[in-house]
C-alpha cells in the first residue's frame, strides 16, 4: 500500500507508461475495439457487404436458433473438435514435456524439433501436407498397405475426416509443451527426493507432486487451448473446406462462408458474437472449477 | 533531475503526436492530390493513367496475362497497369471485401455464376456506350459469344473465351478393354452399359468417374426443356422432383454396379490435374469444360479425347456455348474508357492472343480464332474442334444464375451431391430436401 501511494504522486511515471503503450493502445482501439463495436451493430442488421446495412433487430439471432440447421451442425462439430482435441493435446504435451525434462544428450535439439509443428501450426503449408499425407494416395495408406490394410481417403471420408483434423491439432502440441516444460522446471527437486526417501513410486510422485504443482500451468494451457479450439479455422478450411456433408464444418468456417461467400455479413457478425459468448462461458466455467483443483503455493495451498 | 525528465517526456510526447498527426494529414493530402490528378487526367490524356486488373487462374494463366499487360504498357506508355491475381480459392472473398471498401480494381475477371450478384448490387458498368463509340471493338464478334455478358440488354461483361461442357475419355483404355469409344448421339444408357464393361474388363481401373454436380445437372434439365433456376430467379426452374430423382439415380446405379468409381477415389481430387483419369484410374470423366482439356492432357502426359455429353432419348440438346470467364469494368473505376480500351486489346489483338494461346477458352473474335488455329498444339486443336462441333448441338444459354445461386450451389454440394456419392440419402429424399431449401434461399430475391 505504501508503495502505491508513492507511485501515485509521480504522475510523470503514468505519462511515461501511457507514452510507451500508446502505439499498442492506438492499435487496440483502431483494430480491436472499433471493429468489435461495428460488428455488434452489423449483427442487428441485414448487411450484404455491398449495399448499406438495414436494421432488423434480433432477427439474425432468432434465425440462428430456430431455423438454421447448419448452425447447429457447426456447433456440434466444433464441440466435438474442442472436447476431442484439447484433452488429448494437453496430455500429449505433458507427456512429451516430462520426457524432455531430463538431462540427456541432445535434448535441446529434440525440444526444438518437437516445437516446429507448432510454429508451422496455422500455416497453409502444413494443412496442404496433411491433406497429402492422409489422402487416398498418401503416406499413411502406404504404411497401412504394408500390414495388408487397404486405406481410404481419410480427409474426405465422412467417418474419418473430423478425426483426421483432430489428429492434426494434437500433433501441434509444441507451445503447451514448452509451457509445461517451464512449469516442470519450477517444481523443487527436494519434493521428489523426499518422496523417494519415503518410498513413493514414480506414479505416485506424478499424482501427488507433479500434477498439483503443475496445476496452475495446466489451468493456463486449458484456457488458452480451449479458446483456440473454438476459433479453429485453417485446418478445416484448407483441408476439407467443411465437407464432406458438413462433417467438419467448424464454427469459424461457417462464419467465414456466410460472410464472404454468401454475402451475409450481418448474420456472420451475429455468429461471431455467439462464438464470443461461448468462449466467455467456457472460460468462466474453467475459472470457476479452478478453485477446486488448481493449487497455488504462494497462497498457502489455496 | 526530475524536471529534466519531465521535459524530455514532454518532448517525446510531442514527437509522437507530430508523427501521428502528420501521418493522418499526409494521407489526407494524398487523397486530395489524387483527386486533383484525376481531374487533370480526364482532361488531358497525356497524363499517366493507372489501371488495376484482378483475375484468378493457374500459374500458366498468370504468366501469359502478365506478358500481355507488359506489351500493352509498351504500346501505351501513358498507361500503367498493376495486376492482382490469385487462384480461384479466395478470389470472390477478396473481391467482396474490395467491393465493400469501394476499392474494386478497374477491371475484374468475372464468372457467369457471379455476374447477377454483382450487377444486382450495381457494381459493374454498362459497356454498351463504349461499344457504340468504338472504344471497345466487338465488330468481329458474333452475337452468340456476346449474349452471355448481357443482362436486360446492357453489356456488363465481355467474354474472354467460349467453353462447352463435355466429357473426356482415355482412348487407350477403351482400346485395352476392347470397347468402341462413344460417338455423338450416345445415350445415358450407353454410358451405364459401357462403363460396366470397362470396369469389368480393365485391370485396376473403373469405367467412369461419376458426377451429379450442378453442371451436368443443368445439362440434363435443359435436355428436359427446363432450367435449374426459374427465369425470375425466385425459385427453382422445374416443378417435378422426379427429374432430379432420375438424374441422381443414374449415378447411384453406376456406383452400386461398380461401373463407376467409388467416392473415395475422386473426392479428394482438388484440381483438374488431380482427377483420377490423369493416373489412368478411370477411363472417362463426365464433368469437364472444354478449356480444361489443355490442363488435364498435359497433366496426364498422353492423349485424351473430348466428347459431347450423353443425349437423352426424346430429349432436347442440352449443350450451350458458355463464356469461360469475362472481364468487367467496375463502378469504382475512374478510367472506365481506358479500361474498355484494354479489354478491346485483349479481345482483338493478334500478338496478344498468341501469348494468351486460348488458355481462357476459344477466343471470341473471328480473326483471332482463324489466326490461332494453325499455331495450336494438339490439345488446343481438339478444344477448338470440339467447341465448333458442339455449336451444332447447342441451344441458347440460360440466363445468368440469380442472386443467391452461390448459396444454392453450396447447399446442393453438401446436401445432395456428397451424400449421394456416399449413399447417405436416397435420390427421393435428396430431391425433396433440395427443393425445399433452395426455394427458401431463392424466395429472398425480390
Amino acid at each position: 500500500m505504501k508503495k502505491k501511494k508513492q507511485l501515485r504522486s509521480q504522475r510523470s511515471i503514468d505519462i511515461t507508461g501511457f507514452t510507451f503503450i500508446a502505439p499498442w493502445l492506438i492499435g487496440f482501439l483502431g483494430f480491436i475495439v472499433g471493429p468489435m463495436i461495428a460488428s455488434l451493430y452489423f449483427s442487428f442488421t441485414n448487411y450484404d457487404l455491398l449495399s448499406a446495412p438495414s436494421w432488423i433487430g434480433f432477427e439474425n439471432y432468432i434465425t440462428m436458433f430456430t431455423e438454421d440447421a447448419r448452425f447447429i451442425q457447426a456447433l456440434k462439430v466444433t464441440f466435438i473438435f474442442v472436447f476431442g482435441s484439447v484433452p488429448l493435446k494437453l496430455a500429449f504435451a505433458l507427456f512429451v514435456a516430462m520426457l524432455f525434462n531430463t538431462r540427456r544428450k541432445g535434448v535441446g535439439l529434440y525440444r526444438t524439433l518437437y516445437y516446429v509443428p507448432s510454429i508451422l501450426g496455422g500455416s497453409v503449408a502444413v494443412a496442404v501436407v496433411w491433406r497429402e499425407l492422409f489422402g487416398r494416395e498418401g503416406a499413411l495408406n502406404d504404411v497401412l498397405a504394408i500390414f495388408g490394410i487397404e486405406g481410404t481417403s481419410w480427409v474426405t471420408s465422412p467417418d474419418f475426416a473430423l478425426s483426421t483434423l483432430i489428429l492434426l491439432v494434437v500433433w501441434q502440441f509444441g507451445s503447451p509443451m514448452l509451457i509445461f516444460l517451464a512449469g516442470l522446471k519450477a517444481i523443487p527437486n527436494e519434493l521428489y527426493e523426499a518422496a523417494a526417501v519415503d518410498g513413493a513410486s514414480p506414479f505416485l510422485q506424478f499424482i501427488k507432486i507433479t500434477l498439483p504443482m503443475l496445476s496452475p500451468v495446466i489451468f493456463f494451457n486449458l484456457v488458452m487451448q480451449t479458446i483456440q479450439g473454438f476459433m479453429a479455422f485453417t485446418q478445416s478450411f484448407l483441408i476439407t473446406n467443411g465437407g464432406p456433408m458438413d462433417r467438419t464444418l467448424f464454427y469459424a468456417v461457417y462464419l467465414y462462408e456466410k460472410a464472404f461467400a454468401h454475402f451475409d455479413m450481418g448474420y456472420a457478425s451475429a455468429l461471431a458474437w455467439i462464438l464470443l459468448l461461448i468462449c466467455a462461458l467456457f472460460t468462466a466455467l474453467i475459472f470457476k472449477s479452478a478453485q477446486s483443483w488448481v493449487y497455488y503455493e504462494s497462497e498457502g495451498g489455496k | 533531475m526530475f524536471k529534466k525528465r519531465k521535459s524530455l517526456l514532454l518532448l517525446l510526447m510531442l514527437v509522437l503526436i507530430v508523427i501521428f498527426v502528420s501521418g493522418c494529414s499526409t494521407e489526407g493530402e494524398d487523397v486530395a492530390s489524387d483527386s486533383g490528378d484525376d481531374a487533370g487526367k480526364t482532361e488531358n490524356n497525356e497524363d499517366q493513367i493507372e489501371l488495376r486488373i484482378l483475375w484468378w487462374g493457374s500459374q500458366n494463366r498468370h504468366d501469359r496475362t502478365l506478358e500481355v499487360i507488359d506489351r500493352y504498357m509498351e504500346e501505351n506508355p501513358n498507361v500503367t497497369i498493376s495486376p492482382e491475381f490469385t487462384g480461384w480459392d479466395g478470389y470472390w472473398e477478396k473481391m467482396a471485401t474490395q467491393a465493400a471498401g469501394g476499392n474494386l480494381p478497374d477491371i475484374v475477371q468475372m464468372d457467369y455464376a457471379y455476374l447477377t450478384e454483382y450487377v444486382g448490387r450495381n457494381l459493374l458498368v454498362d459497356l454498351n456506350p463504349f461499344v457504340k463509340e468504338g472504344t471497345l471493338d466487338l465488330s468481329d464478334v458474333e452475337d452468340v459469344y456476346i449474349e452471355g455478358g448481357k443482362i436486360n440488354d446492357s453489356l456488363y461483361a465481355v467474354n474472354l473465351g467460349a467453353n462447352v461442357h463435355g466429357t473426356v475419355y482415355d482412348p487407350a483404355l477403351f482400346e485395352e478393354a476392347g470397347i468402341e469409344p462413344p460417338e455423338p448421339g450416345y445415350t445415358y444408357e450407353d454410358v451405364q452399359s459401357f462403363a460396366k464393361k470397362l470396369s469389368d474388363n480393365l485391370d485396376g481401373a473403373y469405367g467412369v468417374q461419376p458426377t451429379v454436380g450442378t453442371n451436368p445437372l443443368k445439362h440434363y434439365l435443359r435436355q428436359n426443356g427446363v432450367s435449374l433456376y426459374a427465369p425470375d430467379g425466385k425459385s427453382l426452374g422445374y416443378e417435378d422432383d422426379q427429374l432430379l430423382v432420375d438424374f441422381l439415380q443414374k449415378t447411384v446405379d453406376m456406383i452400386e454396379s461398380g461401373a463407376a468409381a467409388p467416392p473415395d477415389l475422386f473426392m479428394d481430387a482438388g484440381s483438374i490435374e488431380q482427377q483420377p483419369i490423369v493416373n489412368g484410374d478411370t477411363a472417362m470423366l463426365l464433368d469437364i469444360f472444354s478449356n480444361q482439356l489443355v490442363a488435364i492432357e498435359s497433366a496426364a502426359g498422353r492423349p485424351l479425347e473430348l466428347m459431347l455429353d450423353p443425349t437423352l432419348e426424346g430429349g432436347e440438346s442440352g449443350h450451350f456455348l458458355k463464356p469461360s470467364q469475362f472481364f468487367s469494368v467496375t463502378k469504382d473505376s475512374k478510367h472506365q474508357e481506358e479500361a474498355a480500351k484494354f479489354i478491346s486489346y485483349f479481345t482483338n489483338n493478334l500478338e496478344a492472343n498468341e501469348v494468351l494461346n486460348a488458355e481462357r477458352g476459344v477466343p471470341i473474335a473471328g480473326t483471332v480464332r482463324d489466326h490461332l488455329r494453325d499455331k495450336l498444339d494438339d490439345a488446343g486443336k481438339k478444344m477448338f474442334d470440339y467447341v465448333e462441333m458442339a455449336q451444332d448441338y447447342a441451344n441458347p444459354i440460360d440466363p445468368p444464375d440469380p442472386q443467391g445461386a452461390t448459396e444454392v450451389e453450396t447447399l446442393y454440394v453438401r446436401e445432395v451431391e456428397e451424400p449421394i456419392y456416399y449413399g447417405q440419402v436416397t435420390p427421393e429424399e435428396a430431391a425433396a430436401n433440395f427443393r425445399e431449401k433452395a426455394n427458401e434461399i431463392l424466395a429472398k430475391n425480390e
